[in-house]
């Protein structure tokens, strides 16, 4: 789960959700898949949203679902508008930019070595088209055999 | 600019003989932003029932988890089928009993009565007011280019096909016109034995 918004509720919420999915996990033995993660978090959000403290947070889901076999990203912003199974997805003023370039060069069934080029070259967009520096990106992939740290993406 | 119009999507249903067509356009936005392009904005709530729910997407999504919630609790303590009238009736208290800083979607319900097979339309506000007209609904961002074209292309007691034509161009029509709405049209077709789905290419914007 990839949190951003305000500071401080990104690491409240990002608190909250991961001790409710350890509770989860400790009383059933087994965890929440992409599926009821996602439904939760948006649950909890768009019924936090009409109260004095809402989540000021934008989410990105990503997982792998081992019942279905297939990856999972899915994002939910701060009103709790939930967007499932999509092929990519950004947030931020720059993901604006980058929307068109995975247009053009996302397919189905791309190997992992072409997608993260793709990642590249919507980063390498991104830095050139936004006003702020953004040096470094960090990398993570996340499939069947669960999740691993790539080498970070520097300017 | 206005919440109802944040995500966009449009939803037409009409009702024919015996039939009732259903149709959907598959944008979700952020004002002005394409985000998504598969959403669906109707959902089935029963065999040959749909409701589709437009303006607020965050509030569509949790007013459609309630009425899935209620409709399961009364087939299960009625232990008989949900009617397209009853439903409504449902959704529209569901509606009202938040009437004052509620939920910001315009909920529209199609489909056969589970016994007698009869069409059943009808359209709500945003605090549960129902209208029932007998030939055609729309809600959403694109309503009002619907109603014009609708009326040209209604006629009484249409067969299944002739429905499909009479929904598909008047969906068509809405799509190129309503910058909030488009990247496809799903039209569902609802007859006693069968529902058929058929998706339209219009401009994909």
């Amino acid at each position: 789960m990839s949190v951003t918004g305000e500071s401080g509720d990104v690491i409240n919420f990002s608190d909250y959700a991961l001790r409710n999915y350890s509770l989860y996990k400790i009383r059933h033995t087994y965890e929440t898949s992409p599926k009821s993660t996602h439904f939760w978090l948006r649950k909890n959000i768009a019924s936090a949203l009409r109260s004095e403290n809402y989540w000021r947070v934008d989410l990105l889901l990503g997982g792998y679902d081992d019942l279905e076999g297939k990856a999972w990203l899915s994002s939910i912003d701060y009103l709790g508008n939930g967007i499932e199974r999509q092929n990519y997805l950004f947030r931020g003023f720059t993901g604006r930019f980058c929307y068109a370039i995975m247009d053009t060069l996302y397919k189905k069934d791309l190997p992992l070595e072409q997608g993260i080029d793709a990642v590249k070259q919507c980063i390498k967009e991104a830095r050139k088209r936004f006003v702020a520096n953004l040096p470094n990106f960090s990398l993570l992939v996340i499939d069947k055999d669960g999740t691993r740290v790539l080498d970070d993406i520097e300017a | 600019m206005s919440i109802m119009s944040y995500t966009g999507g449009t939803v037409l249903a009409m009702a024919g003989d015996g039939c009732v067509c259903i149709a959907t356009d598959l944008r979700l936005g952020e004002q002005m932003t394409t985000v998504a392009t598969d959403v669906k904005k109707i959902h089935k709530i029963g065999d040959r029932m749909y409701v589709g729910l437009c303006g607020f997407h965050s509030d569509a999504l949790t007013v459609l988890n309630k009425i899935q919630f209620r409709k399961n609790l009364y087939e299960l303590r009625e232990n008989r089928k949900l009617r397209p009238e009853v439903a409504a009736t449902m959704i529209s208290n569901l509606l009202y009993s938040r009437r004052f800083g509620g939920f910001l979607t315009e909920p529209l319900v199609a489909g056969l009565d589970p016994v007698t097979n009869k069409p059943y339309i009808c359209a709500m506000d945003t605090i549960g007011c129902i209208a029932t007209p007998k030939d055609f609904v729309a809600v959403g961002t694109g309503q009002e280019y619907f109603l014009g074209v609708c009326e040209g292309f209604w006629r009484e007691n249409m067969n299944p096909d002739e429905l499909f034509e009479a929904t598909a161009q008047s969906m068509l029509s809405a799509m190129e016109r309503d910058a909030a709405s488009g990247w496809g049209v799903l039209v569902y077709t609802i007859t006693k034995d069968k529902i058929n789905v058929k998706t339209l290419k219009a401009r994909m914007d």
